[in-house]
């Protein structure tokens, strides 16, 4: 069973529209969500989630298809949005008593080992904390009920490298027995690289490419060239231009590449720059 | 549920704290103002705005969007607001009667429990009228504007009261004379007709809560 299936899904609205988006997320993996700013990424984790409606497609959260999440497979989800949602009155001790009520798997001792992991203090009012120990109380809240999906958008923003790295740690031995998956969307593409073990990338609300990171990776390449030799490139290579002073460099599929052109390593970055920013050949 | 309650009780802690001040201040008032029986009915209002108070502060911390990924039924998180607005409403009865009963033993005057009992009675139905019309409106236009909804709501309470009152003083039709004669049976009535009007207005908020979009 895939922890998360979309099928199709959009969703339109005046100026933008999410537009036959698919993809799958397999249980015992880590799917990167891409994408420039206003790509889409937020509004299909939103679609998934349930918090927008659907206007066509299918999604299925831990094989429940239908338009909205039940309640009993939102007790499976763990979820950390780009603002935390915590009331500010209240302290993480209360939130833990909270959520305490609300999932029937909640682990407190659990709870209680991410705070003082974190360094969080639990009587201190939540308008008291910074940004990044607001999403480290998410992600406390997160990891201490079970969840069999966790679902991040934009959760690591605003945290330190040092906090950063340990998320993507607890991330690696979440998945680790194959029972659990995560969904993680986030503009640090060099956290997403180093723990993804899929990417999906939307541009202008459509997927323009869901595969396997290291495969994905490995297909593409940063081409350099000049202007006279791009042309006698396949077209069907060249995926993003950008013409400099010097030169041109192209986001470019490796295998139709002809033997003996310059190429470098493309990063997950290199991809969203160039696919954004270049130019089509 | 009970998450939902107890989220809420947090929120609404240090208003709770202010509006326990209200009491004993305008208690002490009481006593030694001359008929001020009207001042316990403000407990009533300030406690019929739990609820809209509530869901401001949801908005204030994108609480509404988090909330949506917790294992609760958005019915639930419509009917946990109702709930939240009925205990308001019968605890601040309690403290109304206990403030106008406890005033009057402290001026020695008799305990006219009949008397309180109406006039509470009539406070708790006013501001249920008013919470049944704030609440579909707050849930469809968010917690900040439910507040100006709140205070319009109570201005059209009143000018029906003021309609009422008219309508009073031209001669009451017989039947309703014999109605009035009744008070059980009065009440009796009132508590259906606001049950209706409570549900009425349940199933308006959560029709609208369950097509809310949350970006």
């Amino acid at each position: 069973m895939n922890a998360l299936e979309l099928r199709d899904i959009c969703k339109r609205y005046e100026d933008f529209t999410l537009d036959h988006v698919s993809f799958s997320v397999p249980m015992g993996s880590i799917m990167g969500l891409i994408g420039e700013n206003g790509a889409g990424k937020s509004t299909t984790i939103n679609l998934v989630l349930g918090l927008i409606g659907l206007d066509s497609g299918e999604i299925a959260v831990l094989g429940e298809n239908g338009p909205a999440v039940s309640p009993k497979v939102k007790a499976q989800l763990g979820v950390v949005l780009d603002e935390a949602g915590f009331p500010d009155c209240m302290t993480a001790r209360q939130v833990g008593k909270m959520l305490r009520l609300a999932y029937p798997n909640w682990q407190q001792k659990t709870y209680d080992g991410y705070l003082a992991r974190f360094g969080l203090p639990p009587q201190k009012p939540l308008k008291d904390y910074s940004r990044g120990m607001k999403m480290k109380l998410g992600i406390a809240a997160a990891l201490s009920h079970n969840a069999k999906l966790l679902i991040l958008d934009e959760a690591t923003s605003g945290l330190d490298p040092v906090v950063r790295d340990e998320i993507i740690d607890m991330l690696l031995e979440f998945i680790q027995d194959e029972q659990h998956a995560a969904l993680l969307s986030s503009h640090i593409t060099s956290d997403l690289e180093k723990v993804c073990d899929y990417v999906t990338f939307i541009h202008r609300g459509k997927v323009l490419y869901s595969e396997e990171k290291d495969a994905l990776l490995e297909r593409m390449c940063i081409l350099k060239c000049t202007q006279e030799q791009l042309k006698e490139i396949d077209r069907r290579a060249i995926h993003g231009v950008r013409r400099g002073a010097f030169g041109v460099e192209a986001l470019a599929e490796r295998d139709r590449l002809p033997d003996g052109c310059v190429t470098d390593r493309a990063t997950l970055d290199d991809i969203i720059v160039y696919v954004a920013k270049g130019e089509r050949k | 549920m009970r998450a939902l309650f107890y989220k809420d009780l947090c929120v609404l802690q240090k208003m709770l704290r202010i509006y326990a001040l209200f009491v004993v201040l305008y208690t002490g008032l009481m006593v030694w103002m001359e008929d001020s029986s009207f001042m316990a009915l403000v407990i009533l209002i300030l406690f019929s705005m739990l609820p809209v108070t509530a869901l401001t502060g949801e908005q204030n911390t994108n609480w509404g969007r988090f909330g949506q990924t917790m294992p609760v039924h958005r019915r639930t998180m419509v009917t946990e607001k109702y709930l939240l607005g009925l205990v308001g409403l019968v605890l601040s009865a309690v403290v109304s009667v206990a403030m106008i009963l406890g005033t009057a033993a402290l001026r020695g005057q008799p305990l006219d429990w009949g008397g309180t009992l109406v006039l509470v009675g009539i406070g708790v139905a006013l501001c249920a009228v008013q919470q049944a019309i704030a609440l579909p409106l707050s849930f469809w236009l968010g917690g900040e504007r439910g507040r100006l909804i709140l205070l319009g709501s109570m201005v059209l309470v009143l000018l029906a009261l003021g309609a009422l009152g008219s309508w009073v003083e031209e001669g009451l039709p017989g039947w309703l004379v014999g109605l009035l004669a009744s008070p059980w049976l009065l009440a009796a009535i009132t508590v259906v007709v606001l049950a209706v009007l409570l549900v009425a207005s349940w199933c308006i908020s959560a029709a609208v809560y369950r097509n809310k979009e949350f970006n």
